[in-house]
């Protein structure tokens, strides 16, 4: 049985990016715990390559997949009826985005003994499992199409339930990295086997998702009258919201702890759903020493008169790397000798570096941008003059703490806690003065401006290298990090009943 | 270690044939062969009860036994196992060794084919259904009345806009990046800066989608102009969707002047090439105008009636661009100017003896009203 098990969906160890990087350190940083990951996927035939190199205390690993076909279990234990009056709230609650009745729903669709009330059959294909399907519908969507509608029922609950007749490994303390689909894993696996639930939130995924739905153009959208203006995102769009709203409730009511990286995000889980007094933030932390070393190999020569500026990143559409193109632009024309180096994978989303490609050709920039693809990132701190980071959504970036830590200035949109890492939370550690300049989202102007702003004022570059140096070396170091997630997994595994706790985070 | 597993045992999945399977159907194929040359070598007309292949029977029946078994074993525990045996095992009973073969060979063909399509591909077919373009029917109105009813609606969404919650927020998004024009573009950047990352993010996806149209658009053409470096107009098409970008609202005061560099640098090349094509000049001219720069339009459009003083398009945006800088000026001078390039090139331009009016006698009628330069010749002569 392993210590910790992460439930994990779209990151580590196959998709490289701050949550992922984040759970390597965990692992790698805590060699005398044993760990697992329950990794979720859409389907077994997507194409998957391991981004990172497995820690060998990461002793288990299990895939699930939400949508490929499985034999499901047809043996069934009580009485039906009863299990209907369970299930049936539970969910219709889920498409308002509440989540009403889930202990109840939980033991009829798992059951005591681990045989559950009703077969995938009966909430497929029964009745009852009809009867309720167009009750919600005549209640809720008699104006949009039954077909629509019965679609987006089935795709939404598919998923729902093979997790509740899921396989999950035992563990001392179970850890949702998101809620969601992640998160309702790990209230089942909590549930079942009767350890606690922790749940860390970097980004929201309820935002998220609210975001990507009202961009889908997969979900459809009943046409605009003429002449009105249609206010809200359409039926469909809404029931998707609604269900991952209620599933982050689901999440929240489960867990024993909850953890988050930055004060905004706690005030929005909080609006989410989350109790309160269950919130805890654990600040992101990063290796000083390692980013830090005086004799760091250099991959690029010392050029005098050169302005370097620095991405460090996946290029996909989400870190907005076409506003930093542009932005290149406004700073070339001032600038005759600045170098933008782009730094990260782009094989995640091609077609979107084909498009920011085609932008540095329209922009004749070629001479300017430079797309170096993954590299050791650490080689390439020191050559850089200021960072930046046009993200329209973040958490805590890392990479803007391994720029301080090389006393790299960070001129970064006004996204997750961007703001508090560059010009500090709290009086004393906005007494530190600010480690760059914020921007708003999607403004090539203002980070072009925030870039000279640094490149024509020397002593102000230097104050905000000192400042960003102090600032991770007091608030943002991995040990401490790590210090308080043992804590928090040696406090977890210890209890004998699942219930929420206290931790005592200490500096 | 590490073991990576999958928790779940997938379903409709056939998990390759196995040896004991091939073994139990060759050996049934062999008795089937067997039974029926039995039963064909005895003796055609003879009643007598001895004279029935017993052994051939029993080797008939041994063969549908194994073709039972072997295809139970092929299939494991898949749920179609039962159906698929009974099914081989009737082949092979009531067709003899080629009924066997055509059973099993049936079964063959069959392995892999999914007893249920999956959920996840039925969606993705249906959502394929609904991505097509839906053509939606517009009653026809007028032109004014539509421009009218645009009009109308912009205005309650600029004062709606600082109190519009998530939702209306996103609606007006998808209102302006449905109509589209300039300003609706710039509306839609104004609100690309709402501090809700729901709002702001919708907005730029908006904002990213236009651009991609334009950049596809530049990317496609500055192609045809590598391809086709000394053809002018393809130059021309490029300078057209340059400006195209400038004044589509969607560009920064840099980026625009950038583009706009580029545009005349497409154009002056145009020209270098083809000294001839005075529609390029006057294209320019037009898009100086545009842009404001009302000397630049006017010089250039003067070099193209020194010329060629019948060219209307040139006419027509000298006298534009003049009535335009007249009222950017506030100089009356310039409005009395452009009346006499009017009056003098309407008189330079044969009217046509038809009450269709000339494009240059509806310009003039539309600034200076029915005055001299709205009579024609015959109105001038009943005049007296």
């Amino acid at each position: 049985m392993v210590d910790v098990l992460f439930f994990c969906e779209g990151t580590y160890p196959y998709v490289s990016g701050g949550v992922s990087s984040w759970i390597h350190q965990l692992i790698t940083g805590m060699p005398d715990l044993k760990f697992g990951i329950l990794y979720l996927a859409t389907s077994e035939s997507e194409e998957r390559k391991l981004k990172y190199t497995l820690p060998p205390n990461l002793q288990e690993m299990v895939e699930f997949y939400l949508y490929d076909c499985v034999d499901f279990p047809r043996t069934t234990t009580g009485s039906k009826v009863r299990a209907w009056d369970d299930v049936a709230p539970f969910l219709q609650g889920l498409f308002r985005g509440e989540a009403q009745n889930f202990d109840k729903a939980y033991g009829a669709l798992c059951g005591p003994s681990g045989v559950p009330a009703l077969s995938f059959q009966d909430l497929s294909r029964s009745k009852e499992s009809w009867d309720l399907l167009v009750d919600v519908y005549s209640n809720n969507y008699r104006h949009s199409s039954f077909s629509d509608f019965f679609w987006s029922w089935r795709y939404a609950h598919y998923p729902l339930y093979k997790l509740f007749s899921a396989k999950i490994p035992q563990a001392k303390v179970y850890h949702a990295v998101t809620t969601g689909w992640c998160g309702l894993l790990g209230a089942i696996a909590a549930r079942r086997h009767n350890r606690p639930l922790l749940l860390t939130e970097h980004g929201l995924y309820v935002n998220e998702r609210r975001i990507e739905i009202s961009r889908a153009d997969w979900i459809l959208v009943d046409a605009p009258k003429r002449g009105q203006l249609e206010v809200g995102l359409g039926t469909f769009k809404e029931m998707w919201i609604n269900l991952f709203l209620g599933l982050g409730k689901v999440t929240y009511q489960e867990a024993n702890k909850i953890f988050t990286l930055f004060e905004g995000n706690r005030r929005l889980q909080v609006e989410f759903g989350a109790p309160e007094g269950l919130i805890e933030i654990v600040p992101n932390g990063v290796d000083i020493e390692a980013h830090s070393k005086k004799d760091q190999q250099r991959a690029l020569p010392e050029v005098a008169g050169k302005f370097r500026v620095g991405f460090v990143g996946r290029i996909v559409p989400i870190k907005d790397v076409k506003t930093l193109i542009k932005a290149a632009r406004i700073v070339a024309q001032e600038v005759p000798d600045v170098e933008f180096y782009l730094c990260g994978p782009a094989d995640e989303e091609p077609e979107y570096f084909a498009e920011c490609k085609t932008l540095v050709d329209a922009l004749d920039l070629h001479h300017v941008i430079k797309f170096t693809g993954p590299v050791d990132v650490k080689s390439y701190y020191p050559c850089f003059d200021v960072q930046v980071l046009t993200s329209i959504s973040e958490g805590q970036p890392l990479v803007i703490l391994e720029g301080f830590c090389a006393g790299l200035p960070c001129v970064a949109s006004d996204v997750g806690a961007c703001r508090e890492m560059i010009l500090g939370r709290g009086a004393d550690d906005e007494a530190l003065g600010p480690a760059g300049v914020i921007t708003w989202v999607g403004n090539a102007r203002q980070t072009a401006e925030g870039i000279l702003k640094i490149y024509r004022d020397r002593e102000l570059r230097e104050r905000m290298s000192a400042a960003a140096k102090e600032r991770v070396r007091r608030y943002y170091d991995q040990a401490q990090l790590l210090q308080s997630y043992h804590k928090i997994y040696q406090e977890a595994a210890a209890q004998r009943v699942r219930q929420p706790f206290e931790v005592s985070m200490g500096a | 270690m590490t073991v990576v597993v999958r928790s779940e045992r997938r379903a409709g999945q056939d998990e390759g044939l196995p040896l004991a399977a091939v073994v139990l159907w060759a050996i049934g194929a062999l008795c089937s062969i067997f039974a029926s040359y039995l039963a064909l070598s005895t003796t055609p007309h003879s009643v007598l009860p001895s004279a029935f292949p017993v052994w051939g029977a029993l080797l008939h029946l041994a063969a549908s036994i194994l073709a039972f078994i072997g295809t139970r074993l092929a299939k494991g525990n898949h749920p179609s196992a039962s159906g698929w045996a009974w099914l081989v095992t009737f082949f092979a009973f009531f067709g003899g060794p080629l009924g066997f073969l055509a059973g099993v060979a049936c079964y063959l063909f069959g392995v892999g084919q999914p007893t249920e399509m999956p959920l996840v591909d039925v969606v993705k077919a249906e959502m394929f259904v609904k991505s097509a373009p839906v053509q939606y029917h517009t009653p026809d109105t007028k032109a004014f009345d539509v421009e009218l009813r645009e009009e109308l609606q912009t205005q309650p969404i600029i004062d709606l806009l600082p109190y519009a919650d998530v939702a209306t927020a996103i609606a007006i998004v998808n209102k302006l990046a449905s109509q589209r024009r300039p300003d609706d573009i710039l509306l839609l950047r104004r609100v690309a800066q709402d501090a809700r990352p729901e709002v702001y993010q919708f907005a730029l996806s908006k904002l990213d989608e236009f651009e991609r149209e334009f950049a596809t658009r530049i990317f496609q053409m500055q192609e045809q102009v590598s391809m086709h470096p000394e053809e002018a107009s393809v130059r021309v098409e490029l300078a057209k969707v340059y400006y195209g970008y400038v004044t589509s609202g969607l560009l920064d005061d840099s980026l625009e002047d950038y583009y706009w560099e580029m545009t005349l640098a497409q154009l002056f090349e145009a020209m270098r090439q083809e000294a001839n094509r005075f529609d390029v000049v006057v294209d320019m001219a037009r898009m100086f105008l545009l842009r404001g720069m009302f000397l630049e339009a006017e010089k250039a459009v003067e070099d193209v009636l020194r010329k060629e003083p019948g060219n209307l398009d040139a006419q027509l945006v000298l006298i534009e661009s003049l009535v335009e800088r007249a009222q950017a000026e506030s100089n009356p001078l310039l409005i009395q100017q452009a009346r006499l390039r009017a009056l003098e090139s309407a008189w330079a331009i044969k009217l046509p003896k038809t009450r269709e009016q000339h494009p240059l006698f509806e310009a003039a009628h539309f600034w200076f009203g029915r005055g001299r330069a709205g009579q024609s010749k015959e109105e001038a002569k009943a005049h007296g």
